[in-house]
Parts: C-alpha cells; sequence; structure tokens
C-alpha cells in the first residue's frame, strides 16, 4: 500500500527562519503527532502541507499525486488552524456546510455526510448558534466538522486543544483519538506538549529549530532519543556524561552497561521509571521526594551526577540508597 | 475623600468635559442653523427649477462617485492591508496624499492635466471632463477615494487573511475565498467607507467649482448653490439649503446606522 503522506527533502524559508529539508512517510490511516517546542516549524510544516505557503524546495505527494505546487483546494487536506478560525460573523451551521456549497471538488450525498458529522461530534445543540457565542470546546468541534465535511485524504490538526482549558484537555483528545479510529483517516496533530502527544499518538515526529530530529513509535522515541534535545523534550531527567572505554560505559568509577560504540565521552540516557532503589548499584543519597502525577520521583546525588527515580514511597533527605541502573536500558545518544 | 479617589473623578470630568466639548460645538452650529429666523419656503430646493437640477444631481453624481470610490477603495485596501512588499510604505503615502493636500489643490492638478496631450486625448476620444458632469463625477471621486481606500484597509486589517486561505482548503478557489469570506466579513466597514465617500463627494465643493465650474442647469450642485446665493447676500436661501445637505446627510447616517444593526443611543 502506498504512502498517504510523503514529504521529500522540503525547505522553506520565513524570514529569518529556515525549515531544513523535511523528509517524512506517513502511512494510510496512521495518527502522527508532530512534537517540538514553540517556534521550531511545526505550523509552518502544517500551512506547506495544505498549500497555504510555498516551499523552497523538496516535493510533498498525497496519495502518490505531487500537490507540491498544487492550489489548496486541490489537495484535498482536511486544515484546522489553531484558532480554528470559523468565520466569525456566521452560525456553526454555516461554517460547517461551507465545504458542501462549493462544487469544485464535493461529491456525495451532502445531508448524509452533514447528519453523521454532526452527530459524530455533537454539534446539535449549537448549529444554529453565531460562533462568536460559542465556547472553545464548542469551537474546536464545529471547525473539525467544517474540515470533516470536505472529505479530505489527510487532516491536519494545528494544537487542536491548546485554547482549551486543561481540564478539557484529555477528553478531547481521546474522542479525537476515537473519531480518527472511526474514520481511519490520516491524521497529522501538531503539538508542543509530550503528554497530549501520547495519549493520540501511533507515531512521532520529533522537530527542533527547522529540522525533523526523530521519528518513529512513542516507545522508541522515549526509549531511544536521537539526540540530548529528544531526550530533554522528552522529560528524560537523567542525563549522564559517560566515558566508553573498551565497550565498557563507565560512569564515574562505576560500570553501567556495554556497548559497541567508540572509546570516547557521551551522554547515557535512562528514563526514570527503568531505575530502581536496591541493596546494590550505584550508591548515593536522597536529595529530595517529589509527587508527580503518576508516581514519586526521588531525586538522588550519586556524586558525579544526579538521577530521578519513579519510586513507590516517600524517602527521607539524605537518606543513603543504591540506583540500580538495568544494562539494557542504558541508552547513549551524541550531544 | 481619599486623594487617589479625587484624582480619579477629577480624571474623569475633565475627559468628559473635553470629549463633549466637541459634540456641543457641532449641536449649537446645527440648532443655530435651525433656530435663525428665516423667510424662506423650507422646500426651496424642490420648488425652483434650478435648484432642483442641482439636488439631484448632487444625489446623482455624489453615489455615482462613491460608487466609484469604493470600486477602486476595495482592491487598494486590500493591496495596502495584506501585501507587504518592498515600496508599500511609499504606496500608502500616495493614497495618504489626497487627504492632505487642500481640495483646491486637486481641482487645479485636474485642470492642469487635461491641458496636457494627454488629457486633451482622452476628452477628445475618450470623455469630456472640464466644466460637464463626468468631470464633477471625476473630481468628486478624486476627493473621496482615498477616504474610502483608508476605510477599506481598516476593514481588511480587522478581517484575519487566515479566513481565506481556510476557505481555500476547504475547496474555495482565491475569487470566491475572497468574495464569499473576506468581502462578507468586511461588509460593515466597506459600507461605512461607501459612505464617508458619499458624503465627502457631497459636500465637496472647491475642487468642482475649479474643474466643472458653477454654471446653472449643468455643473451647479448644491454645494456651490449654498456659495452663490450667499455670495450674493441670500443668507435664508443658503441656510435652507444648508439645513437641507445636513439633515439628507443626517438620514443616511442614520440608515447606515440601521443597516449595520448599530444602536444610534
Amino acid at each position: 500500500m502506498g504512502k498517504a503522506l510523503r514529504i521529500e527533502n522540503l525547505t522553506a524559508t520565513l524570514g529569518d527562519f529556515r525549515l531544513s529539508s523535511v523528509s517524512l512517510d506517513v502511512n494510510p490511516g496512521e495518527y502522527l503527532v508532530l512534537l517540538g517546542p514553540s517556534g521550531c516549524g511545526k505550523t509552518t510544516l502544517i500551512e506547506l502541507l495544505c498549500g497555504l505557503r510555498k516551499p523552497t524546495g523538496g516535493r510533498i505527494f498525497i496519495g502518490g499525486i505531487d500537490v507540491t505546487h498544487a492550489d489548496p483546494a486541490d489537495r484535498h487536506t482536511g486544515y484546522v488552524p489553531q484558532d480554528y478560525q470559523l468565520f466569525p460573523s456566521r452560525t456553526a451551521v454555516w461554517n460547517l456546510r461551507f465545504a458542501a456549497r462549493l462544487s469544485r471538488r464535493y461529491q456525495g450525498n451532502t445531508e448524509d455526510r452533514f447528519a453523521s458529522v454532526v452527530k459524530m461530534l455533537h454539534l446539535e445543540p449549537f448549529l444554529s448558534q453565531p460562533v462568536q457565542t460559542l465556547s472553545g470546546g464548542e469551537k474546536q468541534r464545529v471547525a473539525l466538522g467544517r474540515a470533516l465535511m470536505a472529505m479530505p485524504d489527510v487532516l491536519l490538526l494545528d494544537e487542536p486543544v491548546s485554547a482549551l482549558p486543561e481540564s478539557l484537555r484529555d477528553r478531547v483528545c481521546r474522542e479525537l483519538k476515537e473519531l480518527q479510529r472511526e474514520l481511519r483517516i490520516t491524521t497529522i496533530h501538531v503539538c508542543h506538549n509530550l503528554d497530549e502527544a501520547l495519549s493520540v499518538a501511533d507515531r512521532l515526529a520529533l522537530m527542533d529549530v527547522g529540522r525533523l530530529v526523530q521519528t518513529g513509535p512513542p516507545n522508541q522515541v522515549l526509549d531511544r532519543p536521537a539526540n540530548r534535545f529528544v531526550a530533554e523534550f522528552t522529560h528524560c531527567k537523567n542525563l549522564w556524561r559517560v566515558e566508553v572505554v573498551d565497550g565498557k560505559v563507565r560512569l564515574g568509577a562505576s560500570e553501567i552497561a556495554s556497548t559497541v560504540l567508540d572509546d570516547g565521552r557521551y551522554w547515557a540516557m535512562v528514563r526514570p521509571e527503568y531505575l530502581s532503589l536496591d541493596s546494590n548499584g550505584v550508591a548515593g543519597r536522597v536529595v529530595e521526594s517529589t509527587r508527580t502525577p503518576y508516581a514519586m520521583l526521588t531525586r538522588v546525588d550519586m556524586g558525579m551526577c544526579e538521577a530521578s527515580i519513579a519510586d513507590d514511597r516517600v524517602r527521607d533527605t539524605g537518606e543513603n540508597v543504591w540506583v540500580a541502573i538495568p544494562a539494557e536500558r542504558v541508552h547513549l545518544v551524541v550531544e | 475623600m481619599t486623594r487617589s479617589r479625587f484624582g480619579g473623578l477629577a480624571f474623569s470630568a475633565v475627559m468628559t468635559l473635553m470629549a463633549l466639548f466637541y459634540p456641543a460645538v457641532i449641536a449649537t452650529l446645527v440648532a443655530c442653523s435651525f433656530l435663525f429666523p428665516r423667510d424662506v419656503s423650507p422646500l426651496l430646493p424642490l420648488a425652483e427649477p434650478a435648484l432642483r437640477h442641482a439636488f439631484m444631481l448632487s444625489i446623482a453624481t455624489s453615489v455615482g462617485s462613491a460608487l466609484l470610490s469604493l470600486l477602486l477603495g476595495v482592491p487598494s485596501g486590500y493591496l495596502l492591508s495584506r501585501y507587504r512588499v518592498p515600496g508599500i510604505r511609499f504606496l500608502d503615502l500616495l493614497f495618504y496624499l489626497p487627504i492632505a493636500l487642500p481640495p483646491l489643490v486637486i481641482g487645479v492638478g485636474l485642470l492642469i492635466f487635461f491641458q496636457t496631450v494627454p488629457g486633451k486625448l482622452i476628452q477628445r476620444y475618450v470623455c469630456g471632463f472640464t466644466f460637464s458632469v463626468p468631470g464633477i463625477v471625476l473630481a468628486q471621486t478624486v476627493v473621496s477615494a482615498a477616504f474610502a481606500t483608508r476605510i477599506c484597509k481598516l476593514a481588511f486589517d480587522h478581517v484575519s487573511p487566515k479566513l481565506a486561505g481556510v476557505a481555500r482548503t476547504l475547496g474555495s478557489s482565491r475569487w470566491q475565498a475572497f468574495c464569499r469570506i473576506e468581502l462578507a466579513e468586511a461588509k460593515l466597514g466597506l459600507l461605512e467607507a461607501f459612505v464617508l465617500a458619499w458624503t465627502t463627494a457631497f459636500g465637496a465643493f472647491g475642487p468642482i467649482a475649479l474643474f466643472c465650474g458653477i454654471t446653472r442647469m449643468r455643473t451647479e450642485l448644491l454645494s456651490s448653490s449654498i456659495f452663490l446665493e450667499f455670495s450674493v447676500g441670500n443668507l435664508d436661501r443658503a441656510l435652507i439649503l444648508s439645513i437641507w445637505m445636513a439633515a439628507i446627510a443626517g438620514a443616511v447616517l442614520v440608515l447606515v446606522r440601521g443597516l449595520g444593526k448599530q444602536p444610534l443611543w
């Protein structure tokens, strides 16, 4: 089966900002999350995909067709901008039916599709209301419904939950994922929040300063980050300066793993959830125990560096402990 | 009363008095005009053939030039609002020039242009403008299009450019996105642009008098009639014509507010 979306060496310049040679494949029906800090080029990439910006180089294929220089109306993408951009002087139903009014590409039974979208997104209570009177969550659903009414091949969601209150984001993300599974529509979801990304993604694509840094399933990206930026962005708190000598990874005086990499200095990364406090390991002293939404996080000073461990109880500050570091979980990254 | 509370009250009082001063002056002028004793029929503009002609010509030419001003103002305002290209600031300045220039200078400029070779060719092969009705429309348009452009630019500034982009991703062509979305969202602003262009054209006098002259039953407008009546000492007649012009302008403003669904109070 061909790719739903393929990007080959895409480049673009926006003032001083430059998108550098981005290449990416998205499978049909896949939910890909484009993740990265603000200003890294995620929105620029989305706008290039839907045709609102012109690239300076590279190519874009949607459904196997080269759409690099195609008009936005001919790309069959459904775009939901970050601030929704509903047509402000109109009602919700006018916005929803907008695509159906245009004869350029819409085919099929309009009324069936309209009824299906309204039911799927629970839009009935406010269909006839002016969009200016809708809440953030309602606007988000209308914007999504408007994009779906155009029968897109690829759905592009730019920070779809950023404008919503935090209490709503989890629920909306779950609904987005269920909707995407039901419709089996290829989706690219842009965000800067790791939790949000992990709640919906089949695959992650991390961006930094206009470059695509790493793509892969969430587990792969979290456990095997490509570099220090990915490790830090995915909240890996344990980044240690280590030395490789004759295939052994040394953290200070302790040998913590083996590797096939050349001798030299590297950054070793282990996620807090893989570390434990045991009867043997690297000696250290507890600095503090803090509560996170998912676990206790214990910080231990091991002398040459600190370790953060996902713990199961509160520890006393100053308590002497041993940090057990599973060798198979140690991942080395280059600076 | 604490010092900060007194300061706050004093601030509100001063700002309110200063703000109300100008409307008070306008209201006083209008009231004086209506209350000034006169011995002339209030239906003067409709009673005499020459004045009736001036009245109808004023309405017709001002509406025509307001429409032309809007036709010019919409693309100009859109260009100034949307495009950030080298030279746009200079272009913006050029659009501002007719507002800054004394209106008489515009009249002189038009007269000079139609004395040149291109001007004479236009008059011979396209249309005669000097001392004619098309000339009135031209002079009014040159004066009022700058105002229309300014308001159109502001109207488009308030319409997010992303709306047209989203419309295009939903299947719109560029023209459809502009007409169905950007024009529609800016319509109240464009209506204001039309009204401002119309009031400017309706009240214009200097450039029209210079460029088209004041020929009774030909190029005389209401504004010119007021000047003529005043210049021969008929203050009563000038006043009635002024009241008619003020009443028409006021009625149009109220109508436009109603069309824009804006409250009067």
